[in-house]
């Protein structure tokens, strides 16, 4: 049976495995992968002490945070604080607005964001997804697989009021979009640095970037 | 409105506040009014109060909100004074501007809130147990006489440049250890995640320098703590740290 199959590979891997790995070594549809995970978690589910997870395309066994006190008890695993409100706050934005950049969250929160910023790439629980293409190429950040984890998500979409909060942020997005700090009254800024033309006539000239 | 006749002993603390976005929301909300409505209300003048205890804050914070009691004061001078033609046209209103960033703030603090109560950090894994997976796929982009070879015509480039064999007067002890060597190894990968061979070297490295580093680099293979590969014959040895790879 194939959910006994996975039983094993959860039990061994320890880390989270993907179901397009499984799906693509056993010789089985993805489907049926994810149903055989279903019953998986139906046996592991409820008051069982282990229980399946699902996020981002995948799956692991995780300990029933109901018994976590005992676990502590017992075994003293290290034991994650949980966020603080300033933490909740650039979490959630990042979650629902990612890609996004430092500067566009603290626009959002009107404070000083980089010690959060720190704190929850630290902890994983956001992580540099590329850069921005405007002035400095700032940094982008999105949210991780640990993110799920904690916040008990399958994916993003489970986000509370996802589809309703994206309207929103679509009703509130600024009216001038280019947010340019250096921008003098439209001026746009060109994308490749030009020569100045003092400098038009020199021979090695290397442009940075 | 029955807050602004209180004394400040009455006040919520300035220093509870996340930041002025916050104290604006929290003094909307004690008004009982929209967003919208912030600016035909007292709750400006409110918030310009609690800048009394501006002092009390560290000098960041303290810059942040009065940043925004600057632009409430903008937007109420403006209010009072004859409208002046746009100067820049394509620039949002103060006032809607600010009643934007209010909804979007209290948008996400509401979200921030939902995800707290789905928060959890009462789960535990189970770290993968690393002698389940074979060594073969270690070495799978390269042979172990491939390591030998090119550590062999490392000691030979080392024999070129040797200066302590030449006249051997005392015998040092040996000053590195394997575990030394695995050491550096390991943090000079945690800091490059992937380095060439060679790199592990200096060029006046002795031999016995060579040979424990070399050793060092056997022992990581086997403990699963890195790969190697290398793109051509006897080309240049990448090693790589692997995923989850513990540094101790």
């Amino acid at each position: 049976m194939l959910e006994n199959v996975i039983e094993a590979l959860l039990f061994l891997a320890g880390d989270a495995v993907e179901v397009k790995d499984i799906a693509e070594n056993l010789g089985v549809s993805q489907k049926e992968v994810l149903e055989a995970a279903e019953k998986l978690k139906q046996k592991y589910g409820g008051a069982s002490g282990i229980h399946v997870i699902s996020f981002n395309g995948k799956l692991q066994f995780s300990s029933n945070p109901d018994y976590a006190p005992q676990i502590e008890a017992v075994l003293s695993p290290i034991k994650e604080r949980e966020l603080s409100r300033a933490m909740l706050e650039v979490a959630a934005i990042v979650a629902y607005k990612q890609p996004i950049t430092r500067l566009e969250i603290e626009d959002i929160r009107g404070v000083n964001s980089e010690y959060a910023i720190m704190m929850l790439s630290r902890h994983n629980l956001i992580q540099v997804v590329g850069r921005k293409d405007t002035v400095g190429k700032p940094l982008l950040y999105g949210t991780t697989d640990e993110f799920l984890k904690r916040f008990q998500l399958s994916s993003l979409d489970e986000l509370p009021d996802f589809d309703e909060v994206m309207e929103r942020i679509k009703v509130l997005a600024p009216k001038d979009q280019t947010r340019d700090l250096f921008a003098r009254g439209g001026q746009q800024i060109p994308e490749k640095e030009e020569i100045p033309d003092f400098l038009k006539d020199e021979e090695n000239i290397e442009m940075i970037n | 409105m029955e807050n602004a006749a209180l004394g400040k002993n009455y006040r919520v603390h300035l220093s509870s506040f996340e930041g002025p976005l916050d104290l604006l929301l929290y003094l909307i909300k004690e008004a009982k009014i929209d967003i919208k409505d912030i600016f035909v209300s007292e709750v400006t003048e409110q918030y310009l109060k609690y800048m009394e205890d501006i002092g009390d804050l560290d000098m960041e914070k303290a810059s942040e909100f009065l940043e925004i009691a600057a632009t409430l004061l903008e937007i109420k001078s403006n209010s009072l004074l004859p409208k002046l033609e746009e100067v820049f046209p394509e620039q949002e209103d103060p006032a809607q501007k600010m009643i934007r960033q209010l909804e979007e703030y209290r948008l996400f603090k509401e979200l921030s809130e939902k995800l707290k109560g789905l928060e959890t950090v009462d789960r535990y894994y189970r770290a993968p147990d690393n002698s389940a997976f074979a060594p073969k796929v270690v070495l799978k982009d390269m042979r172990l006489e491939d390591l030998l070879d090119a550590f062999s015509r490392l000691l030979a480039r080392g024999e070129v440049k040797r200066r302590d064999i030449e006249e051997p007067k005392e015998i040092y002890k040996d000053p590195f250890t394997v575990d030394e060597k695995i050491e550096l190894i390991k943090s000079r990968l945690a800091e490059r995640r992937t380095m060439s061979f060679f790199e592990l070297f200096e060029q006046d490295a002795t031999r016995s320098e060579l040979i424990t580093t070399f050793q060092a680099l056997l022992e990581l293979i086997k403990e699963q703590f890195l790969t190697v590969s290398q793109k051509a014959t006897y080309g240049d040895i990448i090693l790589t740290i692997r995923e989850g790879a513990l540094i101790a």
